[in-house]
């Protein structure tokens, strides 16, 4: 693998009326340098002009238009497939419409993944758009109290130097292997569509981890992200959501023995969560809150067969997983 | 009252459910003990664990093959250090793990690490050749131009391969790089026990294997050599480092930053350095070869009680005891101190000689018989220019200060040792009531000088190593020193300073250290300060760092009431 010098990436952006961030987004996936790319974009069913603005502007994006929003996870598996059909594709990488690439950015990870046969995700520093001395992500993890979690977020040192092995990447700006594609109990379904939004990236991270592949951190390589562009207007929802996929997250992946560890900081934290927003008066998150958790609970039979087909590919020690979590890393 | 007295009963049934509880609460407590947990070093080292100490970007890159010998590891901890090795900010390594695993899931193990970069080779052994052969069996099959030896359990600080490549940036380029280290417990909570070691110290190598981890050594001396030897298994790496630098000289370098850490896990030496005896044998062993490569008139032993912790004991020679200037009123007592002194100690049939100033002729009676007095001209300009003249065993032990050793031995060994060619200056350490250190050499560190371990209890354990290892210092006090006799010459005849007002050895006389030759800090001589033999007045009344006055008493009539003589070691 080491031997090869051109890969091909194949990027995917799956969109929903995000009209004005699309041209920044593809030119920055144009700009990639020294690698072999196609681009593949995804609409879910949006309002505005975002299909005939690709299409006159980019007509070497695919469009894959939906009828209906299908949500990230749905959408990116759509063009997943497709992807998985050309058998030249190396590596698939993820860019949400409020993210812009560096131009190495590709070029930086390949030549570290290059040396990892066992390579998942990578991704390199996402920093905020806004503000580039600011770090987005560095990495994802399930923490200690079962949240899904941002690793160094909202940090200001971004001098870490070299590659680090991580829990997950963050899935605005990753790239995948198709190896690990490949190696899916679930086929081409990378993300679990069941998720709709929201963990679905964390659920592939835990998966990875949990199934013996790497995750790692390029450093050097930089994305920029501006967060949130999608539902960033209705805060209940994202927690209604987060809160529902997070008990199908610790379900799907983690042991009985893990979840006994983890269920009384989980309460510890939702408890928390909720005073918080008592404090602030956000009585309508409070109950998306409530609703989301007892939902996701009513859920739980639906992730039976895929917590059993997890099981089955589990490949980590217990006790690393769990020191994994610390820090996520 | 009942209601209290039927609680009482109620809680009762629940102490046969709560009893293992307790008891795995305390043995846990017990263990977290034992481990003597530092809570300010840990939180200091959790802070620095992702930080890069370096930042340049460099022109030399050289191939470093991490060299692993695995046997059985735990698997988590086998896939920890796998993975700090991955995380290294430097790229151009290679890991070789030597797979002599007995379990099948262990070689298993090691097997699928190929899978996780191409830069990790794997060397299947068949069958477990002992720790020497199988880290042979590395270095043979490795391609770098230096090998680092990590341990399977153990954990690289990211930052460690980059920092030790730094090193070697510029025109001279070491051959053996050696950085400080810690220890992380079994579940990788908690940093502890630091270990920040001093630049090249080859007193103390004789003393422990304080390089330990992380060393790198260049790979064609080690081939030279002829790699790790079985014979000495234990201390494989103790006995590889004395004969890279017995027989090559290399040019040692010391990265100052922690870098490597030691798992505390139950077995390994780490934690309970008691587990493994069979270690300080091999350790004696490696020692003997060394002094009778380098042709050193010493005999080695093992020190009783601290294992791992070995003592040279150099030929005895003849010396000069150079007693410095004494005043009117102090003389009485200053000739009890030194009756006492040549009483204690033991000469091993060596003959003695005293110099001294011509007060002590009344009490000539007092000297025991076979010790040769010379005396110096109480009118004499310059008393060490005359000490030194009169002087004729080789070696001259120059008290300053009055001091008793704690041991009988403690004189003619500290003699001993100044007599050995690559010897500068040997002083003892000197010790207040309760073993509290006054003097233990003076070491620079951040450009200025610094009295090592002064306040510390002689004995214990510091972040800089045990106040009881004999080292190399940057320099010594002029309180008690052992001089060959040429030595006390020059700096006795230095023209800027004079040997009389100094109080450091190189102020007076830089230039009389030679490239090769060290100033000692004998620890294995411990004497107890007495006071001094010359009070001067402007110590007392104009001197700033009043702190220092306590230490600076004048010798009492009371001296001998805390004087406690050691069993010799």
């Amino acid at each position: 693998m080491s031997e090869k010098k051109n890969f091909k990436i194949s990027y995917i952006v799956v969109g929903w009326n995000n009209l004005k961030l699309l041209n920044d987004c593809f030119i920055s996936i144009q700009q990639q340098q020294s690698v072999e790319k196609t681009i593949y974009y995804v609409d879910n069913d949006s309002k505005d002009e975002s299909v005939d603005f690709v299409r006159t502007h980019f007509p070497e994006v695919i469009v894959l238009p939906q009828a209906i929003n299908t949500g990230f996870a749905k959408g990116n598996n759509i063009a997943i497939e497709e992807i998985m059909k050309d058998s030249t594709v190396d590596y698939i990488g993820l860019l949400n419409t409020d993210a812009r690439l560096t131009p190495d950015w590709s070029q930086m990870i390949l030549s570290l993944a290059a040396h990892k046969p066992k390579g998942a995700c990578f991704q390199g520093t996402n920093l905020d758009y806004y503000n580039h001395n600011i770090i987005d992500s560095t990495h994802i993890y399930v923490s200690h109290n079962g949240q899904g979690t941002q690793g160094h977020w909202r940090h200001y040192d971004i001098s870490e130097l070299g590659p680090k092995k991580i829990f997950g990447v963050n899935a605005a700006a990753c790239l995948i292997s198709r190896k690990f594609v490949e190696a899916q109990p679930f086929g081409s379904k990378l993300f679990d569509e069941a998720f709709f939004m929201y963990l679905e990236d964390v659920d592939l991270a835990a998966r990875s981890t949990i199934m013996g592949w790497d995750n790692y951190l390029v450093s050097g390589a930089r994305a920029y992200h501006m967060g949130s562009a999608s539902s960033g207007k209705n805060p209940s929802f994202s927690l209604y959501m987060t809160f529902r996929n997070n008990n199908a997250l610790l379900f799907k992946n983690f042991s009985i023995k893990e979840n006994i560890r983890i269920t009384p900081k989980l309460i510890r934290g939702d408890i928390d969560t909720i005073k918080t927003l008592h404090r602030r008066g956000q009585n309508k998150a409070i109950r998306a809150v409530i609703k989301g958790r007892a939902l996701g609970i009513l859920r739980l039979p639906l992730y039976v067969g895929k917590r059993h087909k997890v099981f089955k590919n589990r490949h980590i020690d217990s006790d690393y997983l769990w020191l994994l979590m610390r820090m996520g890393y | 009252m009942s209601i209290r007295k039927y609680s009482y009963r109620f809680l009762r049934l629940f102490y046969p459910v709560a009893r293992p509880g307790v008891r795995f609460a305390r043995k846990y407590y017990a263990y977290y003990r034992q481990l003597n947990l530092d809570g300010f070093y840990n939180s200091w080292a959790i802070a620095k664990q992702n930080v890069c100490f370096v930042e340049t970007k460099f022109s030399y890159k050289p191939l470093i093959s991490i060299v692993v010998p695995v046997f059985n590891p735990s698997s988590r901890h086998f896939v920890e250090m796998v993975y700090s090795v991955i995380n290294q900010h430097y790229d151009n390594w290679e890991l070789v793990l030597v797979n002599a695993s007995a379990k099948k899931s262990a070689r298993a193990l090691t097997e699928e690490c190929a899978l996780i970069d191409d830069r990790i080779k794997i060397i299947n052994l068949e069958d477990n050749l002992g720790i020497s052969d199988n880290t042979n069996a590395g270095i043979n099959q490795s391609q770098g131009e230096f090998i680092a030896f990590v341990d399977h359990d153990d954990l690289l600080h990211p930052c460690a391969l980059h920092s030790v490549v730094a090193k070697m940036q510029g025109s001279s380029k070491p051959d053996l790089i050696y950085t400080d280290e810690d220890k992380v417990s079994d579940d990788s909570d908690q940093r502890f026990n630091p270990h920040f070691k001093p630049d090249w110290s080859p007193d103390l190598l004789e003393n422990v294997n304080y390089i330990n981890h992380l060393s790198i050594i260049r790979k064609d001396l080690i081939i030279k050599v002829g790699g790790l030897q079985s014979a000495h298994n234990g201390a494989q790496d103790y006995d590889l480092l004395w004969r890279v630098i017995d027989e090559y000289n290399p040019i040692i370098s010391h990265v100052s930053q922690v870098l490597y850490s030691w798992r505390a896990s139950k077995h390994s030496t780490a934690r309970d350095i008691q587990s493994k005896k069979y270690i300080f044998n091999a350790g004696v062993r490696t020692l003997k070869e060394h002094i009778k490569r380098k042709k050193i008139p010493a005999k080695v032993i093992n020190i009783d009680g601290k294992p791992g912790f070995y003592k040279l004991i150099y030929e005895p020679v003849d010396f000069s005891i150079v007693i410095g200037e004494v005043s009117l009123s102090m003389e009485e007592i200053c000739a009890k101190w030194l009756t006492k002194l040549l009483k204690i100690s033991k000469f091993d049939g060596k003959s003695i000689e005293l110099v001294i100033g011509d007060w002590y002729k009344k009490f000539e009676n007092n000297i025991l018989k076979g010790i040769e007095v010379k005396y110096i001209d109480s009118g004499t300009q310059s008393y060490w220019q005359e000490a030194s003249r009169i002087v004729s065993k080789p070696v001259a032990v120059c008290f300053k200060v009055a001091a008793l050793p704690k041991t009988n031995h403690g004189l003619a060994r500290l003699a001993a040792t100044a007599a050995y060619r690559l010897h500068d200056a040997v002083s003892p350490i000197l010790v207040n009531t309760g073993n509290i250190i006054l003097d233990s050499g003076i070491v620079n560190y951040e450009y200025l000088p610094r009295m090592l371990f002064e306040g510390f209890k002689y004995g214990i354990n510091t972040n800089s190593g045990n106040t009881d290892w004999a080292r190399n210092v940057d320099d010594l006090t002029t309180k008690v020193v052992a001089l060959t006799k040429e030595k006390l010459l020059a700096l006795a005849n230095a023209s800027e300073h004079s040997y009389d007002s100094a109080t450091k050895i190189s102020t007076i006389a830089p230039k009389t250290k030679a490239d090769n030759s060290r100033f000692v800090i004998w620890a294995h001589s411990v004497f107890d300060y007495k006071g001094l033999l010359k009070p001067y007045d402007d110590v007392y009344y104009f001197n700033s760092q009043l702190s220092f006055l306590p230490t600076m008493v004048t010798l009492t009539d009371n001296w001998e009431d805390d004087y406690v003589r050691e069993k010799e070691l």
